[in-house]
């Protein structure tokens, strides 16, 4: 069995071997409902000590499992894992966000896209599976945000406080989630959305001319080469027989994902370039673990403004966009980015 | 008809020959999920005692016809002690196709619910197995679920089937054959 030795550094969360103060920490933030998410009752008494979880963390290490402490904000929120079958070429996995500060905030679902990555990518895998009480509907919606499908309903596969429950097979394929965070797509229309790569940078900056973005100084290939390859965001592009005809990129920040440089050739503008791409930016922003999409649009281009409005987005009232100049130039007109 | 030759007994220490020559007979094992590839008598003995340890959860039996050992299948209990999970090989090549599994996981089932008090017991089948899954719904066992490509079988990703039936099923069943 291969050891841990990896680190692994998200938007948010970093994964890192586990290091002392972790259990005490586990200990401290335990609750009776993280019991009853992994199947256990809600109202026994009782909590496990820092000796049990010691005991427990020791035994996970000893058995070969990929065992990674969640640490966010600097401190220890939980623990992930994935079992490996080098049989099967498959892994089981675990995941326990053990501080209730952390539920309901995606990061599981980052967590779950750094170890997929993890698995398909580092450990080469072929398949990563898991169980899930068919009740915890939260865990459920993130392993599907994540990439998971229901592969089946296990009835009656355990008791909680006197009543039988479901669990719930879910499994994901190598091959789904590839498709999920790298191969392009192919529309009915022939366009296809895929990665930014190089050699796309000429077009690119031809298109954006185009389209009347200013140039800037972050548009360089070599930078645009870094952010492409950078896990916590990426540039897709939509071409039709081999021309560039859109653009759109998506970055993470903490929980927010940005989208930003919706480009559509002005050709090809009233096709639904422009929703095909935003939406695409959508999928991979979720799958990266946002809980919130958050972009910028021009007053003076009520079309793009229609387009968001049309896709739900609103306008979010406790932000203001607050900008000053800083090489002394007066304003043409406001509200650029 | 074949039902009443059918007897399930506890595992002896003299099946094992046998147990050993099935699972080296890659025809038999053509349709176990499992393989056992080059497995030895020594190794089957370790299996025996592991299974009938004092401590053990499991429950082997052997499958004879008319007083001949033709195959084997267990219960494996699982940590809550109610709920089991089911295999079963057919060794003997002249015994299949003759309903044998069927009326031996019957009675396996039986043994299960009525008595070890069992509330559910549940099986993987390959889908490359369709003779395997009409035994098991014969019986009342019902589809819960497709794991895909979960095992490699002989160089192929195969899909492994989840079947169970449940206490109040079988029950059921018995009413109505009743």
């Amino acid at each position: 069995m291969q050891q841990l030795v990896t680190t692994i550094q998200g938007e948010r969360v970093l994964l890192r071997p586990f290091q002392e103060g972790d259990v005490e920490e586990s200990a401290r933030v335990w609750t009776p409902e993280l019991r009853h998410m992994y199947g256990g009752s809600a109202t026994a008494a009782g909590r496990p000590t820092v000796e049990s979880r010691r005991r427990g963390n020791e035994q996970i290490t000893a058995s070969g499992e990929h065992h990674f402490a969640i640490e966010a904000d600097g401190r220890y929120i939980g623990f992930v894992g994935l079992k490996v079958n080098d049989e099967e070429q498959s892994a089981c996995y675990r995941i326990g966000i053990a501080n209730p500060d952390y539920w309901g905030r995606g990061y599981g679902t980052e967590v779950a896209r750094l170890v997929l990555r993890y698995a398909f990518e580092t450990l080469g895998l072929h398949r990563v599976h898991l169980k899930v009480a068919a009740y915890n509907v939260r865990a459920r919606r993130c392993y599907e945000k994540s990439g998971f499908r229901v592969e089946g309903i296990l009835r009656q596969s355990f008791q909680v406080d006197c009543e039988w429950q479901d669990d719930v097979l879910m499994a994901i394929l190598r091959e789904e989630w590839e498709c999920m965070v790298a191969t392009p797509i192919s529309r009915a229309d022939g366009v296809v959305i895929r990665s930014y790569r190089s050699g796309d940078h000429a077009k690119m900056m031809a298109l954006w001319d185009a389209c009347g973005f200013e140039p800037g100084m972050n548009d360089t290939e070599a930078i645009l080469g870094q952010r492409a390859a950078d896990p916590r965001g990426f540039i897709l592009v939509a071409e039709q027989d081999g021309r560039m005809i859109g653009t759109v990129m998506g970055v993470m920040d903490r929980g927010w994902g940005w989208v930003q440089r919706l480009a559509v050739h002005p050709e090809r503008r009233r096709q639904g370039l422009g929703r095909g791409l935003t939406q695409e930016a959508e999928r991979r922003l979720a799958a990266l673990g946002a809980y919130r999409v958050v972009l910028l649009a021009r007053r003076d281009s009520p079309a793009a403004v229609r387009l968001y409005r049309d896709l739900g987005y609103e306008t979010w009232e406790p932000v203001v966009v607050m900008s000053r100049r800083l090489d002394g130039e007066e304003e043409a007109c406001s509200g650029t980015h | 008809m074949g039902e009443q030759r059918v007897r399930l007994r506890p595992v002896t220490e003299t099946d094992l020959l046998d147990y050993v020559k099935w699972l080296n007979d890659a025809e038999v094992t053509a349709f176990t999920l499992r393989e056992f590839p080059g497995l030895t008598l020594e190794a089957e003995r370790e299996w025996f005692a592991r299974k009938t340890a004092p401590d053990s959860q499991d429950r082997p039996f052997a499958i004879e016809v008319d007083g001949l050992l033709i195959g084997q299948c267990q219960l494996h209990v699982e940590e809550s002690g109610q709920t089991a999970f089911y295999g079963i090989v057919i060794g003997d090549k002249t015994a299949w196709g003759r309903g044998y599994g069927t009326a031996a996981t019957r009675e396996a089932v039986r043994i299960g619910f009525e008595e070890m008090g069992l509330q559910r017991i549940w099986l993987n089948v390959g889908s490359h197995n369709p003779r395997g899954i009409r035994c098991y719904e014969k019986v009342g066992f019902r589809r819960e679920g497709v794991m895909r490509r979960a095992r490699l079988k002989r160089g192929q990703w195969i899909d492994v089937v989840v079947m169970a039936i449940l206490r109040e099923e079988w029950e059921a069943d018995q009413c109505s054959n009743s």
